[in-house]
């Protein structure tokens, strides 16, 4: 009897969804779209998905499945990696509704696979997809969080980057504080994060006088001078504003800025003008072919001098300078050396114009002469 | 004076081919008596063709490095202007030598117009040079693309948009110019065979039909038509040495010109053509400036068709202008036409010159729009016509 009744309810389930689907052809669409097109309703709808937490497990009943995941190349330790993360750890310690679920990123009957660029969880998407909480001033003022970082990130370099240069590999929110382990990083793990990419600026930054105090926990690394969430591409303009705010008062160390800050925008502006020069003399057709390849490595030299900055040592700084000037210097020579020539050539036009006016007038009065021997 | 052989080559060429008849003939074209009164102006002519035997010379040179591709267009250009010996002066030579050979051409024209040369035994004789005239051109247009620069990309992609407002053909036309729907490397392939196979024969066989005629009939003279006298050997200059010397002063003159300009405003290389971003102030070659500017003041067929006016004109001429005299001065209408016309051409192409540029004057800076009328640079400038 209770077999009967078991194998009627089973039925009558599968009955309820077949009619649902027919009523729901939205539903059904989205579904044949989208990356779990061959599952049936069943393989998600047969319990009940009553708890953010439901969903998490009946999510993880297939995606912790090695069996199952293997043929598809997917990791299976998202539910484990999501239970350490913020959201997890409030979904599964404080039973919190609020927090994002693997539905919330990744949608619902029209998942995608991530590489899709219309999935939610595709880079581009990512920021609105986390600011659909994290702009919600109403929730994240529950949890004393600010509300603005998802505008902030949109006017920063790595958005202009992503967003507008279309820049897959720009950072986007996951990017600094991980998907399914979301973390926020602390003051101490900033500089690992931003270092993940910008690896050899947080080499030389160990080695500046700001890493002693940024491991006292008195100087946040990189983001007491780049900011976070809306960071703007770094220019050597910084220093006029990032020294200040610690260094106001402190002439010594405004000495120290000055002579850095002084240093690289030389070198810029030096290769800058060499290069505006090897510009103008190519279009004129000079031949350039050698100096723009000393223009590379120039500018791989003032590119070597702004992340050397980070060390904030002028011995560090002054051989790559120097060379970057002996460089442009030596470009700016051999442009000048070809303009000589060209001018050369003008004078060359001397003897050009005077062996013409002499044949003109020899012509001239050869025929002169022709004409008075033929008039009688 | 005559052109004689050593004896030996001259017995030995003679038992095999008609050397006297050759000699003849040209001991006829040298000594050949020229009317009086020809003077410098008339040098032009032969100023014209020793351009066009620069140019074939000159473009043979560089088509031994130029290479038609969009990939290495440039890249050999800049080779021929940087690395080859002399490179800069043979593109000097030929770009420099086709805007002084079209320069020639038309003054050339200008004369034989002003002097009444075209009419009756010669109308054909100037239609033939209304043809060598548009060859000359085409020449310059095709020819223009060839170092695939920004300038000569975008000056080519406006030119041959124009083509597109002919009715009906017009679309069809204009892909059959551009080998697609944009400037390409097969537009590149095209306009290349157009102007190192095509119009070098074409103009070829122009030039001698018109050097024909010209043989032929004679220089014109400043007599009615009909009442020309037949030029006496004692009056007459002759053609070599006395003519010949002539234009070998004028010739000096042309080479000084050539070689200055090649020095002081050498020819560009430019910027490798991108078509992903348009320069500014594209402007065509000086000699399409005029038809360009008027093209602005209509909507494009009828622009188009307002355009071909003038050169349809220049074209029959000398079926319209059947009156007998060939002076100026006994011409009025026409000199005053053919006055008109040259002053229109010469302020249409000014203004073309100047439009959709930036002047100050008296301190004041303006903005010239499309239309080239001046704005105050606090005005706002007149928006785009077309």
């Amino acid at each position: 009897m209770q077999r009967l009744s078991q194998r009627w309810r089973n039925v009558i389930i599968a009955g309820t969804i077949f009619l649902t689907g027919l009523v729901r052809a939205d539903v059904t669409n989205e579904v044949a779209a989208s990356v779990h097109a061959e599952l049936k309703c069943a393989s998600c709808h047969a319990g009940k998905l009553e708890s953010k937490r439901a969903i998490a497990e009946m999510c993880a009943s297939c995606h912790s499945d090695v069996r199952r995941m293997n043929p598809y190349g997917l990791p299976t330790d998202q539910l484990a990696r999501y239970k350490t993360s913020k959201h997890g750890e409030q979904l599964f310690e404080h039973n919190d509704q609020n927090v994002a679920v693997c539905t919330d990123c990744h949608g619902t009957h029209d998942i995608l696979k991530v590489k899709s660029p219309q999935s939610r969880a595709f880079p581009t998407n990512i920021p609105a997809t986390c600011g659909r909480c994290h702009s919600d001033a109403k929730l994240m003022s529950q949890y004393k969080l600010p509300s603005d970082v998802v505008d902030k990130y949109k006017t920063s370099h790595h958005a202009h980057l992503l967003l507008e240069k279309g820049d897959l590999s720009a950072p986007t929110c996951i990017t600094c504080h991980g998907n399914h382990g979301a973390t926020p990083p602390g003051t101490a793990e900033v500089g690992q994060v931003c270092g993940k990419c910008h690896v050899r600026q947080r080499e030389l930054f160990a080695k500046s006088p700001h890493a002693e105090v940024a491991t006292a926990g008195a100087f946040n690394e990189c983001v007491s001078c780049h900011g976070n969430h809306a960071i703007q591409k770094a220019s050597v303009e910084l220093y006029a504003k990032a020294c200040t705010e610690c260094h106001a008062n402190d002439p010594k160390q405004l000495k120290v800025r000055d002579a850095v800050s002084g240093l690289i925008r030389q070198a810029q502006a030096d290769y800058r003008h060499a290069e505006e020069t090897v510009h103008a003399a190519t279009i004129r057709g000079l031949a350039t072919d050698d100096d723009q390849v000393l223009l590379q490595d120039a500018k791989t030299q003032v590119t070597q001098l702004e992340v050397l900055q980070h060390t904030l040592t002028m011995a560090q700084l002054e051989p790559v300078a120097q060379h970057s000037g002996e460089t442009v210097a030596q470009v700016l020579t051999d442009v000048r050396h070809m303009e000589r020539f060209e001018l050369l050539k003008h004078k060359a036009l001397w003897p050009v114009w005077a062996f013409l006016v002499m044949m003109a007038i020899i012509f001239w009065a050869k025929h002169r002469q022709l004409e008075k021997q033929d008039k009688p | 004076m005559s052109l004689k052989l050593p004896n030996k080559i001259q017995n030995w060429l003679s038992q095999r081919l008609p050397v006297e008849t050759a000699e003849q003939f040209i001991d006829e074209q040298t000594h050949k008596p020229m009317p009086e009164a020809t003077g410098f102006l008339h040098t032009f002519g032969s100023l014209s063709l020793f351009l066009f035997i620069n140019q074939v010379v000159t473009g043979i040179l560089l088509m031994v490095y130029y290479r038609p591709t969009t990939n290495t267009a440039f890249e050999s250009i800049r080779f021929i202007m940087t690395k080859a010996h002399f490179g800069w002066f043979i593109r000097g030579l030929h770009a420099w030598g086709a805007t002084l050979m079209i320069l020639c051409v038309l003054i050339h024209m200008i004369r034989t117009f002003f002097m009444g040369a075209f009419k009756k035994p010669r109308e054909l004789t100037w239609v033939l040079g209304v043809a060598i005239f548009g060859c000359t051109v085409t020449f310059g247009f095709t020819g223009y693309l060839l170092p695939w620069n920004q300038l000569s990309y975008w000056a080519t992609t406006v030119g041959t948009e124009i083509t597109g407002a002919i009715p009906f053909v017009g679309p069809y036309l204009r892909t059959l110019l551009r080998g697609g729907e944009s400037i390409s490397g097969e537009t590149l392939a095209r306009f290349f065979v157009l102007h190192v196979v095509v119009l070098p024969w074409a103009l070829t066989a122009l030039i001698a039909t018109h050097l024909f005629l010209m043989r032929v009939q004679g220089l014109a003279t400043m007599e009615k038509v009909g009442e020309e006298k037949h030029i006496d050997e004692h009056d007459a200059v002759p053609f070599f040495p006395h003519h010949v010397l002539k234009e070998g002063v004028i010739l000096c003159g042309l080479l000084a010109t050539l070689i200055t300009l090649i020095v002081v405003w050498p020819v560009e290389l430019g910027e490798k053509a991108n078509p992903l971003v348009t320069p500014e102030g594209i402007k065509p070659e000086w000699y399409f400036l005029s038809t360009y500017q008027l093209l602005k003041y209509f909507p494009k067929t009828i622009g188009l068709f307002v355009s071909l006016i003038p050169q349809v004109l220049l074209l029959i001429w000398p079926f319209l202008d059947r009156t007998p005299e060939r002076h100026p001065k006994k011409r009025p209408i026409s000199v005053t036409i053919g006055v008109v016309a040259l002053l229109l051409a010469i302020v249409f192409g000014f203004v073309g010159y100047m439009s959709e540029s930036t002047i100050t004057w008296r301190g004041q800076r303006y903005e010239i729009d499309v239309r080239g009328v001046p704005h105050h640079s606090e005005t706002k400038a007149a928006p785009h016509s077309n």
